[in-house]
């Protein structure tokens, strides 16, 4: 089992809603409007690259594009370990927020 | 949107860090987001896409290092071998163009090294001892006479170390200005030595040499002698000296236990003493002294160490101690200053009663030009050739590019050939250098070792300087080759491959050196033949000069010498004086003259009164001394300047009375000679007096008659011992030998010119031999489809040399001038010189331009007269 940050976490379910559109600018535009926090894209590369080194994000190449001055894209995709990785986490936070007692408000 | 709009600095950074892999991501995504930003705020984004590319330069992304291994200098050994292959198959295809170009960077490189390792020597004098800054000579400068003497009081030097804590040691040394013959008691063999010094034991603190037996302690005790390494060698064999005695012969009779053997003094130091002594045993015991005081004694020089930033101090306490206690009446007699031992060589003019070498900073400046002209003339040659050699192999390229080679290997292969070229060079040059070290040794009295070529400094110097000449002759092919498109490369005449221009100018800048340096060595040439054929105002060839050593023991007997020896055939005159004629050494003094109220400060000599006679020197009014007119025992005779300095004629000067208020001396003008030179060419004749007193003889000179010298040599020597006994040793110099002495600095200095302007020529004929082939191999077809079309051999010959002598023509122009106000400036050294001639300008000019169309002619005949066809059909 991997021991993945809050941000690598974010950033694997960003790929995972991003399906063939994720890449460091889409993920860092998507990030921005979700969370309302600025990151920049280097930050987003470091993520990406560790992710994948860990084998829970793959890669490929994708034509490039004008505004890129000509330069390939590096589409991210979330691999299976990936996938059980989040989903674990969601699940353990499921659980947590069952025990939870009611707040109450008086 | 294009890239344009990036930001060029970081963008560049990027694409040169970044590793390949990851350029596309990396680039692709920032400058996105970077045209995504731009849209709301252009300068933020600006600001955003610098940080993000200094943010992307971290250890994940970096990768420059490996595309460096992997291009740049990926040379893998196969690439090495293969460009090795290449690089004999090129020196074997243009074997004339790799000789020039190696011989031209092998010679100028082994001159410039010779250059800065006499150089190195030169600027480095004195600077070998351990506290070499804080040492100082105190010296003199006289208001009497106006020169400044190498000499302090003898009671200085312990005054100050006594008195002032600043000082911190010091010493006195004396040098006779003769040499003094000696035995050694062990062998009774006898030596005749110069460079004796004699010194206080603290010499040795200042100088700190390697003492290599025994203690400079024992040097207070008086009768004691240190030697120097070769001189315990010669005399007793390398063995261990101590308690051995030697005797000095002549005035300094007494014999001294060697207590010492130091190292001998590096070839840069101001003292090249063999033999050290005991200061106090010198002027205490030998010296005829007795009617001095320790104050009033001043013919010894005073060195002393000074602790740091106190000169000033010091120097205000010697200058009392010398105004109080020399001549209490005259307190502004001497002006007291202290010397830096370092500057002494180079900085400082040469004092009266100095003995070391000097040199001066311009021709420190001239050989370090010189050496660079030379180089920049072999570099030439060098850049010349492999460009001319780079434009033979346009096609050669232009086949590599399309089979395929990029621009990095073509560059890396042009410039390993031009590495290897340099790399040659450089091997044979310094195998050179180290063969010629003895030589130069010999011209410039220095003395060269191995480690002077061995040390990391010079090793690492020599390197350098390859580098930048592989990097100054390789660059240009390098990169303009490896650019040029290869179909152009392949389809025209590698027309493309230019650089006319520039060689061209580098030919020319050649000329202009050559013919510079031809102009001024034919000058030095002449003033030295001038100046050695001089009339000096009598003979110089058929005197000789005998020392007198021991005073008493000789002087009586003069006149019993001379005698004797004129007995003998071929002896004409025998004579003697207080001077040697044209030593550097000369006695100033005060004159005074009847009728005339201001002293005057002259040289002068005391003779006997043959002396005129002997040296043929002619009398233009009154008479010479004659033996016997009794009154001629104090009577006076002036040169010519002597008078016109007192605004009379000679006849006018005749029989006024005049003092010498030095040895009070007081007698009549009888004659008047002729003027002569008593001292070197460099001094102007100066006003002269001579006059009889036997008291102060150091000199006897014997003229010559016959041409059988050896034998009358031996005449001397067995009179000399009939008539004074084994105490007076009997040495003498002909005077001609030492005239040539006195001109030894420009005698070597003529010979190092004349070696560099043949340097010089020889790298300029190679340099215009190998443009003069590029260009006709260049209009190979040129030439073959001209004389198809009609054109003799004459002139297509002509057409080719005339782009030649132009360009030998504008370096001629250029060289005249400026070789005309270099010469003007070295020539006014001398007192005497010569005029610059106009036809030395003339013979270099057709001499250049001679040697420049024999060589080009040499081509030009080639090509002219070769088949048009074989031209022609070159494709």
């Amino acid at each position: 089992m991997y021991k993945i940050g809050s941000l690598e976490e974010i950033v694997m379910l960003l790929a995972a809603v991003l399906k063939d559109d994720a890449y460091a600018v889409s993920i860092a535009n998507e990030y921005t409007e979700r969370t309302k926090n600025e990151i920049s894209i280097p930050a987003i590369h470091t993520v990406l690259k560790r992710l994948e080194d860990k084998g829970l994000l793959k890669s490929h190449e994708s034509a490039p594009t004008k505004e890129r001055g000509g330069r390939k894209k590096r589409i991210y995709g979330i691999t299976n370990a990936g996938y059980q990785v989040i989903h674990e986490l969601r699940h353990q936070r499921e659980a947590l927020w069952t025990l939870v007692p009611k707040m109450n408000l008086e | 949107m294009s890239e344009n709009q990036l930001p060029r600095l970081p963008l560049r950074f990027l694409r040169w860090f970044c590793k390949d892999e990851l350029i596309d991501e990396i680039e692709g995504d920032l400058s996105e987001a970077y045209h995504q930003r731009r849209i709301q705020n252009s300068a933020k984004a600006k600001i955003s896409f610098y940080k993000e590319v200094l943010l992307s330069f971290n250890k994940r992304n970096i990768g420059m290092m490996e595309k460096y291994k992997e291009t740049s200098l990926g040379l893998s050994w196969s690439m090495l071998a293969q460009y090795g292959k290449i690089l004999v198959r090129t020196i074997r295809k243009s074997k004339v163009y790799s000789s020039i170009s190696i011989v031209s960077l092998t010679l100028s490189l082994t001159c410039a090294g010779l250059i800065y390792l006499y150089l190195n020597k030169e600027l480095t004098y004195d600077q070998v001892y351990d506290d070499a800054d804080n040492i100082y000579r105190i010296s003199h400068l006289s208001n009497n006479s106006g020169r400044s003497y190498a000499f302090a009081p003898v009671g200085l030097v312990p005054h100050l170390i006594e008195t002032m804590e600043a000082v911190e040691d010091g010493t006195r040394l004396f040098k006779y200005r003769r040499a003094i013959p000696m035995t050694l008691t062990a062998t009774k063999q006898s030596f005749n030595e110069a460079r004796v010094g004699w010194v206080d034991p603290g010499f040795f603190d200042l100088f700190n040499l390697k003492i290599l037996y025994g203690s400079a302690e024992d040097l207070k005790r008086p009768y004691t002698i240190m030697l120097n390494e070769s001189t315990s060698q010669k005399y007793f064999a390398g063995k261990n000296p101590i308690g051995q005695t030697i005797t000095f012969n002549g005035e300094y009779e007494a014999t001294l236990e060697v207590i010492g053997v130091f190292e001998d003094f590096p070839s840069n130091t101001s003292f090249q003493l063999d033999l050290l002594s005991n200061i106090e045993t010198c002027y205490k015991t030998m010296w005829a002294g007795g009617w001095m005081t320790d104050w009033q004694n001043m013919f010894t020089s005073a060195y002393v160490k000074i602790k740091p930033g106190k000169s000033e101090e010091v120097l205000k306490v010697a200058q009392e101690a010398v105004s109080n206690n020399y001549a209490p009446d005259r307190p502004k007699l001497w002006e007291t200053s202290l010397q830096k031992l370092t500057n002494l060589h180079l900085s400082e003019p040469k004092d009266i009663g100095e003995w070391s070498s000097h040199n001066d900073i311009e021709t420190i400046v001239l050989f370090s030009a010189i050496g660079l002209i030379i180089l920049s003339l072999g570099c030439f040659n060098f850049i010349n050739m492999v460009t001319a050699q780079a434009g033979q192999r346009a096609k050669e390229v232009g086949v590599r590019k399309v089979l395929g080679s990029n621009k990095k290997h073509i560059a890396q292969q042009t410039l390993f050939e031009t590495v290897s070229f340099v790399l040659i060079s450089g091997m044979l040059s310094w195998g050179l250098m180290y063969a010629l070290l003895p030589r130069l040794g010999a011209l410039t009295s220095h003395s060269y070792y191995l480690n002077d070529l061995a040390n990391a400094y010079f090793v690492i110097g020599f390197i350098l300087s390859l580098i930048i000449v592989a990097l100054l002759a390789g660059a240009y092919p390098a990169l303009h080759i490896s650019r040029i498109n290869s179909l152009h490369l392949m389809k025209k005449n590698h027309t493309a491959v230019g650089g006319a221009k520039v060689r061209n100018t580098l030919v020319t800048a050649q000329f202009t050196i050559t013919s510079g340096l031809v102009i001024c060595t034919l000058m030095v040439f002449l003033q030295m033949k001038y100046i050695q054929n001089r009339d000096l105002g009598f003979d110089d060839s058929t005197i000789v000069t005998m020392p007198i050593h021991n005073d008493e023991a000789v002087i009586p007997k003069i006149n019993a010498f001379r005698n004797e020896l004129l007995s003998v055939s071929g002896i004409d005159n025998v004579t003697a004086a207080s001077h040697e004629m044209l030593s550097d050494y000369t006695y100033i003094t005060n004159f005074i003259i009847q009728g005339f109220e201001e002293q005057k400060k002259w040289e002068r000599y005391t003779v006997e009164q043959d002396y005129l006679k002997a040296f043929d020197l002619e009398v233009i009014a009154g008479r010479g001394f004659d033996r016997s007119i009794p009154t001629d025992s104090n009577a006076f005779v002036l040169n010519e300047s002597a008078v016109s300095a007192l605004n009379l004629t000679p006849q006018q000067a005749l029989n006024l009375t005049i003092t010498d208020q030095g040895l009070n001396y007081t007698g009549k003008i009888i004659g008047v000679v002729k003027d002569f030179h008593f001292r070197s060419l460099h001094h102007d004749i100066q006003p002269f007096v001579m006059y009889v007193n036997w008291d102060r003889l150091d000199y006897i000179s014997v003229n010559l008659s016959s041409n059988d010298f050896a034998r009358n040599i031996e005449h001397l020597e067995e009179k000399w011992y009939q008539t004074f006994g084994e105490k007076a040793p009997f040495f003498y110099q002909f005077l001609d030998q030492q005239t040539s002495d006195l001109y030894l600095k420009e005698d070597n200095e003529s010979l190092l010119f004349s070696s560099f302007s043949l340097l010089s020529v020889i790298l300029g004929v190679l340099g215009l031999f190998g443009s003069a082939l590029f260009i006709t191999e260049r209009r190979y077809k040129e030439i073959g489809l001209r004389k198809v079309l009609g054109a003799n051999t004459l002139q297509l010959i002509l057409m080719i040399n005339s782009i030649f002598i132009r360009m030998i023509g504008l370096a001629f122009l250029i060289a005249s001038p400026l070789s005309f106000l270099l010469m003007n400036h070295w020539l006014k050294e001398f007192a005497y010189h010569i005029e610059q001639p106009i036809w030395v300008y003339a013979a270099t000019a057709v001499t250049t331009y001679f040697i420049a169309s024999v060589t080009v002619s040499h081509i030009s005949w080639k090509a002219a007269t070769s088949n048009p066809i074989e031209a022609i059909k070159v494709e």
